[in-house]
């Protein structure tokens, strides 16, 4: 199958920091792929890079074989890639309908678009299924802003899926929910890979990680120190290391 | 020329407050003015012009800190749009205050003082350009020390560069905070009679210019930076005049400042040193 | 006798009010909507009077074309506006449209194309086939641009470009990703608003018929500042009244005229300080009261 999402050679420096260096990554079409790592590896700066946030200092990203070098990251979301925020960022004054609905009319704000009406009911029902297949039917007229981490995380990920999306980065949906919330999290992620969606996350949670995810790549100090099944990886020395110190690892 | 000085050490002072508040203290020019007033007022009274001239600061220390304390404290935290907007609503304020208090047209500010002035070749300067230029030098020599030889001027440049550290360390910032527009404030009233003294009158919104030229040498100087603000303000100082001289008289002369900061914020937000003014933090 | 809404004084008045709430609905859309501040909308609306002046008296350029050329023009403004806007730190921008202001102000005084310190007097009434507007039927023309304009700013809120807009007041990294050029809006919530103020523009110079640089310093960026934050940043009706407030209010005062801006400057801060949201806006104190009185009312009648 084709990489949906290949990286060559990236790096992203900050003056001296090595925050991304030489990672070269491989997601293909409707995998769940897990990028863990402990704090500062370069996880989140790795995203920033593919969705535009970020420029990268060198290297190549492809997203269906296409170089993602000339485009922002409006032009990204246009081809098909949709994130998450670690730290959630709802539109806070914003019911939840609201924040889906903004994202549901993205193909809306290229162009002249934008002067058409938002309030027909093709849009209301497409909102609404969204809300109802991530389990937030029952709080869409709540301000989002209010909502607990739960929901705010769901509420991320219904807002990427508005935006029909070939491949959904999520970075860290499981931080600071309970077990059975993240698990939830978790089969949300595995249906919608069911519906044909490529999904990348960024988890910190090892059994999470375990759990959802087909392939993972390990990253530390911004380099990739391991790759493959999540049993294989978890069990990879150097990133029991990564996690635990080298003593740890030295002792056991 | 001599101007410069003055404006130097009144973007001093406004420098010092947004060091620590991160805070664009339009009202600093209203300070300015009202101590320009106080003292004039005190002159008149009493002849004594160092009665004026301490008046003078009293009353701006006693109205910046006022402001500090009543208008900017308690709405910190959110976007720095809402005490900037208070900032300029509070400044309008105090201008029209004075010119409901003491009128709307300009007040003459003469002294008895006799001046001399000196000739070398062609250049003459009066003894009252020594006096401003050997005041303004004088106090920011004073902030220089305060701000790199005392503990509460480390202090400073500790919650300049990083609040939350700072507090985290034991920095108590409310008393910082208090400090800086204190000094700050004080460097507004002394420029604001200095420079009465200087055009031989006052206006209510003597102010309005002062304030954006303080503006353009913080983001000239760097946004925070004391060392920065005083070259910012002395770049402005000598290169009004050039301008004015090269380019000629395609503006007013007042509106130079106001293009000026806008080609600054365009084309080189970060100034001379350090920050940016695209920068959230 | 005639009827006393057609007394020379209250039309006056109306017609200043309506033209007040356009540019005064205009700002209301950059800054209540799409969260972009604008503390010099005097220039944008001096740039449309300017231009419809110019055109109808140098070049006799008939009404229509004006208004539409003063729009278009202030627009343009609007425009560089938005595209400066994004490279800066609200406070930075707020700033920067303060010295706008000033500069525009210094460049109608200084440049003899807008008569300079004397500004440009006799300007014609708009007249459509012989019969000339003024008084009431100029009140009537200005309302009519008023209600289109009104018509376009609830548009606004139903379309896209309102959606848009309120995700980029919220929120702008998420805006981006999903898929909100925010470049592209807020050139757009900032050509708008001083589209709206250019319109206001041509009205008042065609009202007053005599217009001089003067009258569109920076106090009056204040007054429709004061306008938008009293009405509730956001609501169209709340800055309707606002308006109709603020420009009857010194009639209502005439003792303390005077004291007219420090009583603005005054309610600004106090405004600003306890409820940012305005008096009239969503979340206000005021509003929610009533909306209290109305749920209180509405229970008590559904009890029996």
């Amino acid at each position: 199958m084709k990489a949906l999402i290949k990286t060559e050679g990236l790096c992203k420096f900050f003056g001296g920091i090595k925050a991304v260096n030489d990672v070269n990554i491989r997601c293909e079409e409707v995998e769940i792929l897990g990028i863990i790592g402990p704090n500062g590896a370069g996880k989140t700066t790795l995203f920033n890079l593919i969705t535009g946030f970020l420029r990268p200092s060198s290297g190549r990203i492809f997203f269906d074989g296409i170089n993602l070098e000339r485009r922002n990251v409006v032009g990204r979301v246009k081809l098909g890639i949709a994130r998450t925020f670690q730290v959630t960022r709802p539109f806070r004054s914003l019911t939840v309908y609201e924040n889906v609905l903004i994202s549901y009319g993205s193909p809306n704000y290229s162009g002249l678009s934008f002067l058409k009406s938002s309030f027909k009911e093709a849009y209301a029902q497409g909102v609404r299924k969204i809300l109802r297949d991530v389990g937030l039917k029952n709080v869409e007229d709540q301000i989002s802003g209010s909502l607990p981490i739960g929901y705010q995380r769901r509420l991320e990920i219904a807002r990427a899926l508005a935006l029909k999306a070939r491949i959904l980065l999520l970075d860290e949906p499981t931080g600071g929910m309970s077990h059975e919330e993240g698990q939830e999290i978790v089969s949300l992620a595995k249906s919608l890979r069911q519906m044909g969606l490529t999904i990348m996350i960024i988890e910190h949670n090892m059994r999470v990680a375990l759990n959802a995810c087909d392939r993972i790549y390990a990253l530390d100090y911004g380099s990739v120190i391991a790759e493959g099944k999540p049993d294989e990886v978890v069990n990879d020395r150097k990133v029991i290391e990564a996690y635990l110190g080298a003593g740890y690892v030295a002792k056991s | 020329m001599t101007i410069g000085f003055i404006y130097v050490a009144i973007a001093m002072g406004l420098t010092m407050v947004y060091g620590v508040l991160r805070i664009l203290h339009i009202a600093h020019a209203g300070v300015y003015a009202l101590g320009a007033y106080a003292g004039l007022t005190l002159y008149l009274a009493t002849g004594n012009i160092l009665a004026a001239g301490a008046v003078a600061i009293a009353a701006s220390i006693t109205v910046g800190y006022l402001i500090q304390r009543f208008v900017y404290a308690p709405i910190l935290g959110r976007s720095p749009l809402i005490p900037l907007t208070l900032s300029v609503a509070v400044f309008l304020l105090v201008s029209e205050m004075i010119g409901i208090v003491w009128g709307y047209y300009p007040i003459g500010f003469h002294t008895q003082i006799p001046f001399t002035t000196y000739f070398y070749g062609e250049i003459s300067i009066t003894s009252y350009q020594v006096l401003v230029i050997v005041a303004t030098l004088s106090s920011v020599l004073l902030v220089w020390l305060l701000v790199n030889r005392t503990r509460i001027g480390l202090a400073s440049r500790a919650v300049a560069q990083d609040s939350e550290m700072a507090q985290a360390i034991g920095v108590n910032v409310k008393t910082v905070i208090a400090f800086n527009f204190i000094v700050g404030s004080a460097l507004a009233g002394l420029g604001g009679i200095l420079v009465g003294i200087y055009y031989s009158q006052v206006s209510p919104y003597m102010g309005g210019l002062v304030a954006y030229k303080g503006l353009v040498v913080i983001v000239l100087g760097g946004f925070g930076s004391v060392a920065g603000a005083v070259l910012g303000g002395l770049i402005l100082g000598i290169s009004e005049t050039l301008l004015v001289s090269a380019v000629g008289n395609f503006l007013p002369r007042e509106s130079f400042a106001f293009l000026v900061l806008i080609l600054l914020l365009l084309f080189r937000p970060q100034g001379l040193f350090g920050r940016r003014a695209t920068d959230r933090t | 006798m005639r009827p006393i809404v057609l007394e020379a004084y209250p039309i006056t008045l109306l017609t200043i009010i309506g033209t007040y709430a356009i540019a005064a609905i205009g700002l209301n859309l950059t800054m209540g909507s799409a969260g972009q501040v604008n503390l010099g909308q005097a220039a944008f609306i001096g740039i449309g009077a300017f231009t419809s002046a110019i055109l109808t008296t140098e070049y006799s350029m008939p009404f229509v074309v004006s208004l539409l050329v003063s729009g278009l023009m202030a627009m343009i403004g609007g425009t560089i506006l938005g595209l400066i806007s994004v490279r800066l730190r609200e406070d930075f921008l707020a700033i920067t449209t303060i010295g706008i202001n000033f500069v525009a102000v210094s460049v109608f005084q200084y440049y003899p194309l807008f008569g300079g310190s004397f500004g440009i007097g006799d300007i014609p009434r708009p007249s459509f086939f012989g019969f000339e507007l003024s008084g009431p039927s100029y009140a009537g023309l200005v309302y009519v641009v008023l209600s289109l304009c009104i018509l376009g700013a609830l548009w606004t809120r139903r379309s896209w470009l309102g959606l848009a807009f309120k995700a980029i007041k919220e929120d702008e990294i998420a805006a981006l990703s999903m898929r909100i050029d925010v470049r592209k809006f807020k050139m757009i919530a900032f050509a708008i608003g001083a589209g709206y103020g250019g319109l206001a523009g041509c009205l008042l110079a065609h009202f007053r018929t005599y217009i001089v640089y003067s009258d569109f310093t920076f106090s009056f960026s204040i007054e429709l500042l004061t306008i938008v934050v009293l009405g509730g940043l956001g609501s169209i009706a709340g800055t309707t009244m606002g308006t109709a407030i603020v420009v009857l209010f010194p009639e209502v005062i005439r003792p303390l005229l005077q004291y007219r801006l420090v009583i603005y400057i005054l309610m600004l801060i106090v405004l600003l300080r306890f409820q940012p949201e305005g008096l009239l806006g969503e979340k206000s104190a005021l509003s929610r009261y009533l909306h209290s009185i109305v749920v209180r009312l509405y229970r008590r009648e559904g009890a029996h």
